[in-house]
């Protein structure tokens, strides 16, 4: 099956879904910035994407505010994304699937694992943003995203990337941007700052005593080199999950699945087959 | 026509060589810059320039509220009106403004407004901010709200100084069981309502439709305030309470005035340098643009892009700011900072008066480090001999200046 590219209307909004592949269901929830529809390059599937939908139908919803998705202006808190993944399941009928996050896509798919377990059969959390503490602090995303009116976005890159100033990384936020790409990724931004901005930013405090209900096989994967998320968040999440199992992976950096597609590719398909 | 002198209160003792070792005046910057040993001095200095405001014949004087940064060091205006309603007898007080989204109990903002208005007996004037994108960051308030907060909280406070208590508010961002605000506020229905814009529709709007005043504090280009003034009468002609009066729109100008062009410039120069490249440094040009995430409106920064668009025919003014200023040919390109002798400045006021049908200046004769003797004598020449002439001639140049062409304003507040 070909890449399908196209605006559901799910209780009267317009849900944008990226569909791919053939096999067992696999929810994808992407990432803060710079991953599927908020990569300013073009509207498709990314290598890791690709690879995953060789062994799975891939279902990438936009979740609201990005791309085409709507109701970023009723959006409060984590908790509306979870019902939007809900939706979005009832809607292609899919009664279980696999569930893949990154990022705060990881978060997000945490909320859902931890109030409707039943619908998984099993979890994917790369680098997922969600848990915070002192010893285990979410990198500062908001301070680094404000636009700079010299020296662009190196901030924001550093947070994302191993290397800023690689090709992709300077695709996928460059310092000087398009119109319609910085329309983007403020967009993007926002939906997380409505969720998210409160210090230290981009968790629920309550998420960490949630854990213990997410009885699915759980794979957790942390780049030891992530900036955004501490490696120590993956140890949190590893404590509090009843079936998780951590691979940590050597010099990566948070956005793991961009720069390294085929080996997070390979590791998510492994523990899911 | 109103003439007001307008204080920020800057932190005037940065070190020589902070524009190169440190990155930023605001949120960030350590307030181990501020020097407890000299900080009562320049409270005493400022607050008695503003008392000297009022001797010297200023309609009125204006304060403002700022947080963490060496920029403005007024994080409560309401405390220096407090402290001027025992020095000020004749002048007019206005706190423009308090950041209304900053605060989870704008009824706070709705009691000391109303208190400082029986202190001054009726003799004040308030305004509602926003607030700046650093102030979201000081204060971690998420700036996704900034402009629903906004809102409910300026129609809360206008409801309740003019509906009897108690009554409830059925708010998203402000529920309250019991308004009631004590003391009321002495001027009817209330006292004259500030709010600051940049150009933005649904700013301009609201502002109409309350019957409120418009005033622009953001030293842009003087052509993005002709647009925004054209705009701004456009839209109270076509959505306002009353027809358009230059009282119902508010400009703020730094102001240098000495005996003649050149020592004005040899006077104002350094302590303008010292507030672009000190106290601006890390608000524009030269680092962030502060804009958190959500403060800006999705619309609000479409329109600014298709401004900023060299194909646009606005580009080049609506990319100024005076804090890009390198040289001072920079300064003079904005057209927004009046600096020379009287019969310059005055001359060039009543024009841009004129123009623009401006009824309120908002003239900020002390700026960065500029000192108090200097402050006090540019203050004198204003008041003495440029503000009598604009004041005797703007009636008539109202009269007689052609009508504006309005054209659709961009930005973000």
């Amino acid at each position: 099956m070909t890449l399908r590219s196209e605006i559901l209307t799910i209780r009267n909004q317009k849900v944008h879904l990226l569909q791919d592949g053939a096999g067992p269901p696999l929810l994808y929830l992407h990432g803060l910035v710079a991953d599927l529809h908020s990569f300013p390059a073009d509207g498709g599937l990314t290598a890791f994407h690709e690879t995953l939908a060789q062994s799975f139908t891939v279902y990438a919803p936009a979740l609201p505010g990005y791309a085409e998705t709507e109701g970023y202006d009723e959006l409060e808190t984590v908790e509306d994304l979870v019902f939007f993944c809900l939706d979005v399941l009832d809607a292609l009928k899919l009664d279980t699937v696999h569930l893949v996050g990154t990022s705060l896509g990881g978060w997000v798919a945490t909320e859902l694992a931890t109030r409707h377990a039943h619908r998984l059969h099993k979890l994917v959390l790369i680098n997922p943003l969600g848990i915070s503490t002192s010893e285990a602090r979410i990198g500062n995303f908001f301070y680094a995203v404000t636009p700079k009116a010299e020296g662009g976005n190196h901030e924001v890159r550093e947070l994302i990337f191993s290397d800023q100033n690689s090709e992709l990384a300077m695709g996928a936020i460059p310092d000087d941007m398009a119109p319609e790409s910085q329309f983007l990724f403020y967009k993007a931004q926002m939906v997380s700052a409505r969720i998210g901005w409160t210090p230290p930013s981009l968790y629920n405090p309550r998420l960490k005593d949630r854990l213990y209900r997410v009885t699915v096989p759980t794979l957790l994967v942390s780049a030891a080199e992530d900036r955004l998320v501490p490696t120590l968040v993956a140890d949190v999440y590893q404590t509090g999950l009843p079936e998780a199992k951590l691979v940590r992976v050597a010099d990566a950096a948070h956005a793991i699945w961009l720069e390294r597609p085929q080996h997070t590719a390979e590791l998510v398909t492994r523990f899911l087959q | 026509m109103k003439f007001w002198m307008f204080h920020l209160m800057p932190w005037p003792h940065l070190p020589e060589n902070f524009t190169e070792q440190y990155d930023t005046a605001w949120v960030t910057c350590s307030n181990s810059l501020f020097d407890p040993e000299r900080g009562p001095e320049v409270y005493h200095q400022y607050i008695d320039q503003l008392a000297y405001a009022d001797t010297l014949g200023f309609d009125g004087v204006v304060i403002n509220e700022h947080h963490q940064n060496a920029y403005g060091i007024m994080p409560s205006p309401n405390l220096i009106a407090a402290a001027l309603s025992q020095r000020i007898t004749q002048a007019r007080v206005m706190v423009l403004g308090n950041g209304l989204p900053l605060y989870d109990v704008p009824l706070k903002i709705a009691e000391e407004f109303a208190m400082l208005d029986n202190m001054f007996r009726g003799k004040f004037d308030c305004g509602f901010v926003v607030g700046g994108g650093p102030e979201y960051y000081s204060y971690s308030k998420n700036p996704t709200y900034a402009r629903e907060r906004f809102r409910e909280a300026t129609e809360l406070i206008l409801k309740a100084w003019t509906d009897p208590g108690p009554f409830s508010w059925e708010g998203k961002h402000f529920p309250l069981q019991y308004v009631n605000t004590w003391p009321r506020p002495v001027q009817s229905p209330h006292p004259p309502v500030w709010i600051p814009g940049v150009g933005s529709i649904e700013t301009m709007e609201f502002v109409a439709q309350k019957g409120l005043i418009y005033a622009a504090l953001t030293y842009s280009h003087v052509e993005a305030f002709r647009r925004n003034a054209a705009f701004f009468q456009e839209t109270v002609a076509r959505v306002g309470t009353s027809p358009y009066h230059p009282e119902m729109l508010g400009w703020l100008v730094p102001m240098y005035v000495a005996e003649t062009d050149q020592k004005a410039r040899e006077e104002a120069e350094e302590h303008i340098w010292y507030f672009i490249d000190k106290l601006l440094k890390g608000f524009a040009g030269k680092g962030r643009t502060w804009m958190p995430p959500g403060y800006t409106s999705l619309q609000s920064l479409q329109r600014l892009q298709e401004l900023n668009d060299p194909g646009s025919g606005h580009a080049s003014e609506s990319n100024w700011q005076l804090g890009h200023a390198k040289n001072w040919d920079d300064i003079e390109a904005g057209g927004s900072v009046l600096i020379g002798s009287p019969q310059t400045v005055r001359e060039q006021l009543l024009k841009y008066v004129a123009e623009f049908k401006v009824g309120h200046i908002l003239a900020l004769p002390q700026f960065g480090s500029l000192p108090d003797h200097l402050t006090r004598k540019n203050m004198e020449l204003l008041a003495g001999e440029v503000f009598p002439y604009v004041r005797k001639h703007a009636g008539a140049a109202f009269e007689s200046a052609p009508a504006m062409d309005a054209q659709p304003a961009p930005a973000s507040a």
